[in-house]
Order: C-alpha cells, then sequence, then structure tokens
C-alpha cells in the first residue's frame, strides 16, 4: 500500500474491499487506521454525486461508483488520464487554463458559474452538469476535488417547463388575436342584419300578423344583444392586449370621474348613492383604473335590493399593496359562484331582472391582475350586501403587458 | 345653399350592395333634394369625376361619400388621388367605413379627408349621419362654387 506506482494504486482504489486480507496480519494500529481508510473510501463510494480528485498535472486520482456511472467509463480507464478527457472538445483547451488558474489560486467553489457545464461521456454524449471544487492538500501537492451533479433530468424537466411556458404565451396570444378579429369581423354582418330587420320592420303592413309581428322583434332583440356581446367582447380583449401604460393616478379623481359616468343610472333610482373615503395616489394605468372602478361601482348600483343602492369606496394601505374595497347594500352573491362570477358572459340572475351580457367583473379582473393583483369579494352569511376588494402592488412594473406582437388597434 | 334649386349631387363609393341600399334608402327618407350616384369601385369613382368613359356626362358632384374598404385600388388611395388633383382636391371628402381603425381615422384625416364617419349600426342612426351630412354641408358650411371646366 505503500507502493505509488499507477497500476497497483488503481487496484487499490478500485477494490479496496477485497484488500481487507492484506491487513489481517498488521499491528492493530494499522488495521484500525486500515479500517478507517475503508470507512472514508466507503463514503466516497455511496456519495451520488460524481466525485474525480485531480492531481497538480491534471491527472485523474480517484473516482467512485457515481462517475463510473455518470461518464461511461470504468475506473481502471480513468485513472491515470488526464482529466480533459471528461471535457467536450469544444472548451478543453479552455478548461486546461482553468484548471492551471485554480491550482495557482485554489479554494473552494463552484465550477463556471453562469455558464452551462456539460461532461463528455465515453459514448459520445454531452451531459449537462454541475461541479463543485475543493482543493485538498496531498502529500505531494494541492488536489482538487471535483464534486459533478447531473443535471440531465434537472435540464429535461427545465426545457420543457420552457417549451411548454413558449406555448401557453403563444397560444393566449393567438386566442387575443381570434378574439379580437372574430368579434372585429362579426360586426359587419351583424350591421347588416340589424338595419335590414329594422328597415323591414319599418315597411311591415300595419296589419301584419301578431305572431310575424312577434317574430321580427325577437330577430331585431337577438342582433341587438349579439351587438352588445361583440362589443363587450372586443373590449374585454382589448383590455389583454393594451399596453399598459403605468402613470401616477389620483384615485380620487378616478372614483369621482365614474360617478358621474354612472349619473345616469343612478338617477334612475332614487335615493341610491356612491360614497368615497379620502383615496391614495397610485402607480397604475388610469384608463383601466376608470374602467375597473366603473364596473364595480355599476355592479354595485345594478344588483340593489329593496332598499336604494348604497355604493362606498375605500382603501388600505399596506406595506407593499393597497387594499381597495368597494363595499354595497344589494343582494349579495352566493359564495359558491365565486368562481363563476369572475367569468367571461356568467350570469347568475335573469335577464329580464338584471341586464347585461355579464362580462364586467371578468373585464374587472383582468385588469386586476395585468396590475399584478387580486381581485375577489367577500359576502357575509346572513346580511345584505357584497365587498368587491382588489389588492394592487405599489409597484405595478415589471408584471406581464400582454401580447405586444399583436397590431394595436384601438377603436 | 338656399336659393339653390338644383338637387344636391353626391358620389357614393361603396362595393356593397346591401350598404348602398342603406345609403340611399337614408337619404331618400330625410330629403327629397339629394341625389346619390353609387359606383362600385375607385377606379370607377376617378371615371365619373373626370367624366370618362361611360361617364363622359356625369355631373360634378358636391360632395363624396368614399368606403375605405373598396376592391382593387383601395379608399385611401381614391382619397390621396383625388386630394392631390387640382381640378378635384376642392370637393369635399367624407370617409364612411365601418373600420374604427385610429390608423384609418389618422390615415384619412393625414390625406385631408374632410370627415370621418363610422357606418352607424342602427337603421334610426344611418338616418341620423344622412340628416346631419345634408344639413351641415349644405345648409351650414360655404363651399367654392366650381363650375365644370369647358
Amino acid at each position: 500500500m505503500t507502493d505509488q506506482t499507477g497500476s497497483v494504486k488503481k487496484k487499490h482504489l478500485a477494490r479496496s474491499a477485497e484488500h481487507q486480507h492484506l491487513s489481517a496480519g498488521c499491528s492493530p494500529q494499522e488495521a484500525e487506521l486500515e479500517a478507517e481508510r475503508r470507512r472514508y473510501r466507503d463514503i466516497i463510494e455511496a456519495s451520488p454525486s460524481a466525485l474525480i480528485l485531480v492531481g497538480p498535472d491534471g491527472g485523474i486520482v480517484l473516482v467512485n461508483r457515481a462517475t463510473e456511472r455518470l461518464f461511461g467509463y470504468s475506473r481502471d480507464e480513468l485513472l491515470g488520464n488526464p482529466v480533459e478527457m471528461l471535457i467536450p472538445t469544444s472548451v478543453r483547451t479552455g478548461h486546461k487554463k482553468y484548471r492551471k488558474s485554480y491550482f495557482a489560486e485554489p479554494q473552494p467553489r463552484i465550477m463556471g458559474q453562469g455558464r452551462d457545464l456539460y461532461g463528455l461521456s465515453k459514448n459520445g454524449e454531452e451531459v449537462p452538469i454541475e461541479v463543485g471544487l475543493t482543493p485538498i492538500q496531498m502529500p505531494n501537492g494541492i488536489h482538487a476535488l471535483s464534486a459533478i451533479i447531473d443535471l440531465t433530468r434537472r435540464k429535461q424537466a427545465e426545457d420543457a417547463l420552457a417549451l411548454q411556458a413558449d406555448e401557453l404565451a403563444r397560444s393566449n396570444a393567438e386566442l387575443e388575436q381570434f378574439a379580437y378579429v372574430a368579434s372585429h369581423d362579426l360586426q359587419e354582418p351583424l350591421r347588416m342584419v340589424r338595419s335590414y330587420t329594422e328597415l323591414m320592420q319599418k315597411r311591415l303592413p300595419d296589419d301584419l300578423d301578431a305572431s310575424a309581428r312577434k317574430a321580427m322583434k325577437y330577430v331585431v332583440e337577438g342582433a341587438e344583444r349579439m351587438q352588445l356581446l361583440i362589443d363587450d367582447l372586443l373590449l374585454y380583449s382589448r383590455v389583454g392586449r393594451a399596453d399598459l401604460a403605468i402613470d401616477r393616478v389620483d384615485v380620487n379623481a378616478v372614483v369621482d370621474h365614474v360617478i358621474n359616468l354612472v349619473s345616469v343610472s343612478l338617477a334612475e333610482q332614487p335615493g341610491a348613492c356612491i360614497t368615497r373615503d379620502e383615496l391614495p395616489t397610485i402607480r397604475a394605468s388610469e384608463s383601466m383604473l376608470v374602467q375597473l372602478f366603473q364596473n364595480l361601482i355599476f355592479n354595485g348600483l345594478k344588483f340593489h335590493g329593496e332598499e336604494p343602492a348604497r355604493v362606498h369606496v375605500s382603501c388600505k394601505e399596506l406595506k407593499d399593496r393597497w387594499d381597495f374595497s368597494v363595499q354595497d347594500n344589494g343582494i349579495g352573491i352566493d359564495a359558491k359562484y365565486a368562481e363563476r362570477i369572475f367569468q367571461v358572459f356568467q350570469r347568475l340572475h335573469e335577464r329580464e331582472r338584471y341586464p347585461g351580457t355579464g362580462i364586467g367583473l371578468a373585464i374587472a379582473k383582468r385588469i386586476v391582475e395585468r396590475h399584478g393583483g387580486e381581485i375577489g369579494f367577500k359576502c357575509k352569511v346572513g346580511k345584505r350586501g357584497t365587498r368587491f376588494y382588489f389588492k394592487l402592488p405599489k409597484d405595478p412594473a415589471g408584471r406581464r403587458g400582454g401580447s405586444h406582437e399583436t397590431a394595436v388597434e384601438t377603436d | 345653399m338656399k336659393q339653390q334649386s338644383r338637387p344636391i349631387e353626391i358620389l357614393l363609393v361603396e362595393d356593397n350592395p346591401a350598404d348602398v341600399d342603406l345609403t340611399l334608402e337614408s337619404f331618400a327618407e330625410i330629403s327629397t333634394r339629394n341625389r346619390l350616384h353609387p359606383v362600385k369601385d375607385g377606379e370607377e369613382a376617378l371615371r365619373f369625376l373626370r367624366q370618362q368613359g361611360e361617364y363622359t356626362n356625369a355631373v360634378r358632384p358636391d360632395m363624396i361619400m368614399l368606403d375605405l374598404n373598396l376592391p382593387r385600388m383601395d379608399g385611401l388611395e381614391v382619397l390621396e388621388i383625388i386630394k392631390s388633383d387640382p381640378e378635384l382636391k376642392t370637393l369635399p371628402v367624407l370617409v364612411l367605413t365601418s373600420s374604427h381603425s385610429q390608423k384609418d381615422i389618422l390615415a384619412s384625416y393625414s390625406l385631408h379627408a374632410n370627415c370621418y364617419l363610422t357606418k352607424p349600426l342602427g337603421l334610426d342612426r344611418f338616418y341620423q349621419i344622412a340628416r346631419a351630412v345634408e344639413s351641415f354641408w349644405f345648409d351650414l358650411v360655404a363651399l367654392p362654387r366650381t363650375e365644370r371646366p369647358g
């Protein structure tokens, strides 16, 4: 065991377990020493990371089972050879240089940080790896211990994930584009249906029978309704596509402006009122914020109960976000519809009583999410009224900006 | 044009027969003093304006209503030709289109369209446009008096 020649050493390293008997006749101290060596060797062999000890000349001095598994070489093929045999040819020269500079200033570190590293296996495959380097003082100079982790699986998972993310982004962009084009192009024939049915209606003889008249009415109503749906779909798609123009926005002014906008529906409901606390100035898209408050406030006004609608807007400041609330005293929402109410064209009530296409809250949700926030509602059991809340981060920058590659066309 | 007894001549450049009928219907509904001349594309419109081909005896219109979405030569090209022709550029051109796009609005005004109208959705709105166009452009606005050369 004191023999330092390569072949004996190789043999020793390869089959330390078989050497047990050689030490049988040694002194107790030597036997103890040998047992300890064996334990260390077992530890090295048990490591799931490939371990390679490289001498100052770049020769491989020690490997473990994981190294054999990772690179496909047997121990005998590795020991004594330059470590560069495990480095892809394209970076081999570079590696020699790195190795020399490492031995000049050896300290524990991760190899090639920020770069993708590859090892070269016996069958010529390049294996993605991560390498940790530790200098080890040996009797014949400083050695470098490489602990190598096989990243193949992690890499595959990452690649698959990146591919999925790409595909998702692409299919989202396509969907947006589809919704826009579809709704835009659907307007044209619809305009004809509407105009000409109205014209026919106008020219119908006065004595036309009641059922024909009713049929005409349904055609006109259907066309009008489809028009509303298309308009809303366009609006919804626009909220997703438009660039998020972040400005400093005084929310007081936004809410006052919205109160002005909904004044017609206010006038239709005697006693209805909208109030607000003092609200902050925040960073957001002003036009989207107007749309958001308009939809939530209008919602509160619309779904009123026996009493005149009361809607109140308030805001709480937290460390890194604003929590806005729009509280009403209306008919409330059953918690089991929590998911559904934010979906496009989902309605919980019959049209006759509460008209609308059911897109208002879907648009509100989209606006909040484009700002990187969350929206939800609270409705206490047995108590009237709903509180819609939305949380907006103080810094909405760096959030997803929608699909910018689609043509920006505003209508 | 209060004293004028001759009809208001309007060149309508529109390829969709349903839209032609609607426009004719709307202008007929609001008054009897207008006369619409529908043509189906830009080239035909230019022949009409320059009294060429089948239009050697065409009247000089008082106004042009121009759709943007036309076969072959599109509406913006027609607009550009009209507005760069010294004989034609004083004619008011009203763009009447189904496009709501900012791009089209901007391009139209950049090429000196006199106004941009989007085709309305209901019949009543169509009448409203006809009424507004007639009363604004022919009762309120002063237009240069142009005679047919020759």
